[in-house]
């Protein structure tokens, strides 16, 4: 077996997982669901909230988004315009904006994944210089988290000059 | 310098893996969050209880371990047989107590699941990210095992171990890709019963 084969057995492994991801998402939003269904039966939610989760559940539906990301990006941003306003709002919305961003998150992750195994197999016999070779695999990340294990294992690179927190909360 | 960046690489990805299994490990917990908003109190309970036994990581029984323990006892009590001796089996307290606690609190799950009609459209969200995570995490980990064998074998491509790099695969698709991509050869005959593509059932 050549380590580049292996290399592509684990994209498409990313990928199969980033496509597993997006299953998990619309469970996510099936949740919205049965809160309105069920949250008057076992909670005192009040009719603001019920209204609220109506009006999320029916934006929801006509959301159209080219890809996971956009898709979790408009999710999101609906569900903060609903949020903020009262605090009974807030703690029904909030754990689903954090679980739609933590599926964005693994998602990213894939890809980055994929993307740094490619330029690995792409650059590992041209580059020479360890600290060159960690800044090229830098550039295929999205996330900070990414870039500080990038870091913590090849030394000389370049700190983080933007705030970290992709996550609100 | 090519092993340089290949031993780099594999640290990044072993980096990055665990990273992923935390993230999915967070979004469970919100979603099991989410869930209490509209399940009974008991349901969430038993549901919160599954999942702390089924992902526990402070414990060694994990369901792997549990059915390895299992399948211990099952390889115990054929050797005293073969033998023509008495059956005694050695059962770690333990280990025991965890196998017990985890088939109970499977079982009161299909028990909820059968007594209320609609539970099993709620329980779906909670049911489908723990399967998400439970799968994520056996295929960053199948990633993570080949890797680290590849670097034990200094990424001397003729001296991997690929008998044991197969045996990790744990579903067909898995292990249809390894043996397509990785090792350019026909996989073997699917098994009847073998997992589905997609491990979401609900």
């Amino acid at each position: 077996m050549k380590t580049k084969d292996f290399a592509g057995f684990c994209e498409d492994s990313f990928q199969w997982c980033k496509q597993e991801s997006e299953g998990a998402t619309t469970s996510i939003l099936d949740a919205i669901q049965n809160i309105s269904d069920n949250a008057e039966r076992v909670s005192s939610m009040s009719d603001d909230v019920l209204d609220a989760l109506g009006k999320i559940k029916e934006k929801i539906e006509n959301i159209e988004a080219e890809n996971q990301s956009d898709r979790i990006e408009h999710l999101t941003n609906l569900l903060k315009n609903f949020s903020q306003n009262t605090k009974s709002i807030d703690d029904v919305i909030n754990p689903i904006i954090r679980a739609l961003q933590f599926q964005d998150r693994i998602s990213q992750n894939m890809d980055n994944s994929c993307r740094i195994l490619k330029a690995w197999a792409e650059n590992k016999d041209k580059v020479s210089d360890i600290t060159e070779f960690g800044k090229i695999l830098l550039k295929n990340t999205t996330m900070a988290e990414e870039r500080d294990i990038i870091r913590s294992i090849i030394p000389g690179l370049p700190e983080e000059e933007e705030k970290k927190g992709a996550l609100l909360f | 310098m090519s092993k340089e960046m290949d031993k780099a690489l594999v640290q990044i990805i072993e980096g990055i893996t665990q990273l992923i299994c935390q993230t999915s490990a967070n979004c469970t917990k919100e979603v099991l969050k989410i869930a209490e908003s509209y399940l009974e109190k008991n349901t969430h309970q038993t549901l919160e209880d599954f999942y702390a036994l089924y992902f526990s990581q402070k414990t060694e029984d994990d369901k792997n371990q549990i059915n390895n323990e299992v399948d211990d006892l099952m390889n115990q009590a054929q050797a005293s047989m073969a033998k023509g001796e008495t059956v005694e089996l050695q059962v770690d307290p333990e280990k025991e107590k965890n196998r017990l606690a985890l088939s109970a609190v499977q079982k009161e799950l299909e028990g909820l699941i059968t007594l209320e009609k609609d539970l099993r459209n709620k329980l779906a969200p909670v049911l489908s990210s723990m399967q998400f995570e439970d799968a994520l995490r056996q295929r960053m980990e199948h990633i993570e095992f080949g890797w680290k064998h590849l670097s034990e074998k200094n990424f001397d491509e003729s001296s991997y171990d690929l008998e044991l790099l197969k045996s990790q695969m744990s579903s067909t698709e898995e292990t249809a890709s390894f043996y397509k991509i990785a090792l350019n050869e026909e996989p073997p005959p699917e098994d009847e019963g073998a997992q589905k593509s997609s491990v979401l059932l609900f």
